[in-house]
């Protein structure tokens, strides 16, 4: 059977933790000397979903969602998927995904999303503080998991997810 | 982000030139000895009867440059004549090439820079990103520019075909298998991911599409494909030839290639002939053991002679009668540039060029005149580069004022569009494209391909023979107005993409459209 290979990105606003939730998945491979002055990192991982498809992830991970660019245009064309990543413990984030997400959809529209709300090691899960963040996800028809990059939560879940809808 | 990458290179032209100019004072210190070894006429011809000759002989003129072709005739006549005399046209004819001597001495000063830069990255915050050293150089970013590198000999160490789009790796070919395998997928995507950057960072500037690439001491060079590119990595100097080369690859690749391409969805099994192909094209044997050696070693260093020989004719070109001879003055007072006298000589001298001007730029900087920019032909390029030295009584460089492409960017930019079910040309329409029409009949084209595309509204085969009529009317239209039949090839997309700037215009009309790609 083939690997067939995908290109996924990463969406979000500054410091929700997307570079942290890549690290944690890809572990042993994650290349930091390609961090560069054009605001991409890419990381790559085998995947399998449960049909046994194996895909070869090539993860963007893209800064800078604020503006958004010429750059940040040729950055999400041809994904084949996304994660989507507002932070627990600011909701601003989750305000601001709502337009990287409409973005995003222009250029890509039938790309498979997956979203995660993060850093769950940090809020009261148990008091619901995360219900603001589920309801958005069930607003928009998304699957969603409460992750936490730190705690090993949810993470290579969230990327398995993404593998089965594509 | 933005802010730091203005940021960045902003310091980085900075550093580049400050270098450049201490380079270009060294440079013409040497003129400047040179101009006095040479003030003895007959010693000079004594000295570059020979090695004209000796280049002569070689044929460096068969190279297929107008330049090469006429230059030799030209420096040949004229030592034979009196040197002085034939001053005027020597300087005709190396108008195109000083470039190339600058950028080499420049190339040199990059190269010793390389490690400063990098340190001066690695203090500054703002340059955090910058500091893996992938530095990417995009040309027509500065006059500092490596055109020629002497890290002879040159070798071919990849040839990375890679999906535009998502920046997917295709195929991987090296000629020498002993190479680490460095981790080639994210290479792949952070070139695109480059070239992307690079592309929508100097969108307002020029043009230009990125197309060398410095990583450590390789040349990452990209050769463009309509979904897929090139990207061939070097070190030392390609042979001219190489890049022609390059250029049938892609071609020969996107032929092979085109519908897998086109419903590309991450399986890059069919690809796997891609390096067999790669291999036959550029004549390497089956056997992969056999060391790359360049075929044009020979070749190259006699193009190098004849780069040492343009450099004593530069001399030529700095006294001139009418302004203090801009050599022995090593000040650091810049040069003054009327633009409007030199618009004003364009009109008078050169009125045909006059629309040309637009699309080409005027770099000033220490005691020279960079034009930067693009034209229609070479010889368009050496008239205004004329207009400008006579205007300015300078020297002018003529660095990036690229021909060859002028047609390709022409043609780039225009996008006919059509009313919804409708492929009838309208005829709003008729002007720009006669006028298109009347260019490619002048110029020196190979294919031109006619993409047609439909919205996605309706029924996909619908979509796609309407595409394809589109096309074909464009076409059909071309012919009439006096371009070549055999020269023009059409495809329709149905409503598969376009590459048409959908902000301009209402999403669904923009669709409608018909593009164009000169080869
Ligand atoms: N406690 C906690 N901190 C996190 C988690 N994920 C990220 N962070 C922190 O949040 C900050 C921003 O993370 P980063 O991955 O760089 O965010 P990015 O800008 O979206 O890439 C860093 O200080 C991380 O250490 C998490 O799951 N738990
Ligand atoms: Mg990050």
């Amino acid at each position: 059977m083939a690997v067939i290979k995908k290109k996924i990105c990463l969406l979000g606003s500054f410091g929700v933790g997307k570079t942290s939730l890549i690290r944690r998945f890809v572990l042993n491979s994650f290349e930091e000397s390609y961090l560069t002055t054009i605001g991409v990192n890419i990381s790559r991982k085998r995947v399998s979903d449960s049909n046994e498809t194996e895909y070869d992830f090539l993860i963007w991970d893209i800064e800078g969602h604020e503006k958004f660019s010429q750059a940040i245009q040729n950055y999400y064309a041809g994904s084949a998927g996304a994660i989507l990543t507002a932070d627990l413990t600011r909701p601003d984030s989750l305000t601001h995904l709502s337009s990287i997400l409409t973005r995003f959809k222009t250029i890509n529209p039938e790309a498979s999303l997956v979203f995660c709300a993060t850093k769950s090691d940090l809020v009261d899960v148990s008091a619901g503080v995360q219900k603001t963040y589920t309801d958005w996800a069930k607003d928009n028809k998304l699957p969603y998991f409460i992750t936490s990059a730190k705690e090993n939560n949810n993470v290579e879940e969230s990327f398995i997810a993404l593998a089965g809808l594509l | 982000m933005q802010a730091d990458n203005t940021q960045a290179f902003q310091l980085l032209k900075e550093i580049l030139l400050t270098e450049d100019r201490d380079k270009i004072q060294v440079l013409e210190a040497e003129l400047e000895t040179l101009k006095l070894s040479l003030r003895d006429k007959e010693a000079l011809i004594a000295t570059l009867e020979p090695a004209i000759a000796d280049l002569l002989s070689k044929k460096i003129s068969d190279s297929k440059s107008e330049m090469a072709n006429a230059l030799a005739p030209v420096m040949g006549a004229a030592i034979k004549r009196q040197i002085s005399e034939a001053k005027e046209t020597i300087i005709d004819a190396l108008y195109p090439v000083i470039g190339s001597t600058i950028r080499k001495a420049v190339a040199e000063a990059m190269k010793n820079l390389a490690k400063t830069v990098n340190e001066k990255i690695d203090q500054a915050m703002s340059f955090r990103l910058f500091r893996k050293k992938v530095q990417a150089k995009i040309s027509g970013l500065s006059a500092a520019e490596i055109l020629l590198n002497e890290s002879l000999p040159f070798q071919l160490h990849d040839i990375f075909y890679i999906h535009k789009e998502t920046g997917i790796l295709l195929a991987h070919f090296q000629p020498d298998t002993q190479s680490i395998q460095a981790n080639e997928e994210l290479l792949s995507g952070m070139l695109t991911a480059i070239r992307a950057f690079s592309k929508s960072a100097f969108e307002t500037e020029t043009e230009r599409d990125l197309n060398v690439i410095e990583y450590d001491d390789l040349h990452i060079y990209l050769e463009d494909g309509r979904y897929a590119y090139l990207a061939v990595v070097i070190s030392g100097i390609a042979p001219p030839e190489f890049y022609k080369h390059i250029h049938l690859l892609e071609n020969r690749c996107h032929q092979e290639f085109t519908t897998e391409l086109r419903g590309f969805s991450g399986d890059v099994t069919p690809f796997s002939k891609a390096p067999g192909i790669m291999s036959e094209a550029l004549g390497f044997t089956t056997d992969a053991s056999v060391p790359t050696t360049n075929p044009h070693f020979g070749r190259y260093v006699v193009y190098l002679l004849f780069l040492a020989l343009i450099s004593f004719a530069v001399y030529f070109l700095w006294p001139n009668e009418s302004t203090p001879p801009a050599v022995t003055d090593t000040s650091t007072e810049s040069v003054r540039f009327n633009e409007h006298k030199f618009r004003t000589y364009i009109k008078k001298f050169y009125p045909q060029l006059t629309a040309q001007l637009n699309s080409v730029q005027i770099v000033l900087h220490d005691n020279l005149i960079f034009l930067e920019g693009s034209v229609p032909s070479e010889s368009d390029a050496l008239s205004i580069a004329k207009a400008a030295a006579q205007v300015s009584g300078n020297t002018v460089i003529v660095d990036h004022l690229d021909y060859h492409s002028a047609i390709q960017n022409y043609v780039r930019k225009i996008s006919v569009y059509f009313k919804k079910n409708s492929a009838v040309i309208d005829s709003a329409y008729s002007d720009l494209l006669k006028q298109l029409a009347g260019h490619l009949t002048k110029a020196d084209f190979s294919l031109l391909t006619v993409y047609g595309f439909s919205d996605f509204t309706g029924a996909p085969d619908a979509n796609m023979k309407i595409s394809k009529k589109r096309a074909e009317n464009v076409r059909r239209f071309l012919v009439a107005n006096g371009v070549q039949a055999d020269k023009i090839v059409t495809t329709g997309f149905g409503s598969y993409g376009t590459e048409t700037d959908i902000s301009s215009m209402d999403g669904l009309a923009s669709k409608r459209c018909v593009t164009f790609e000169v080869k």
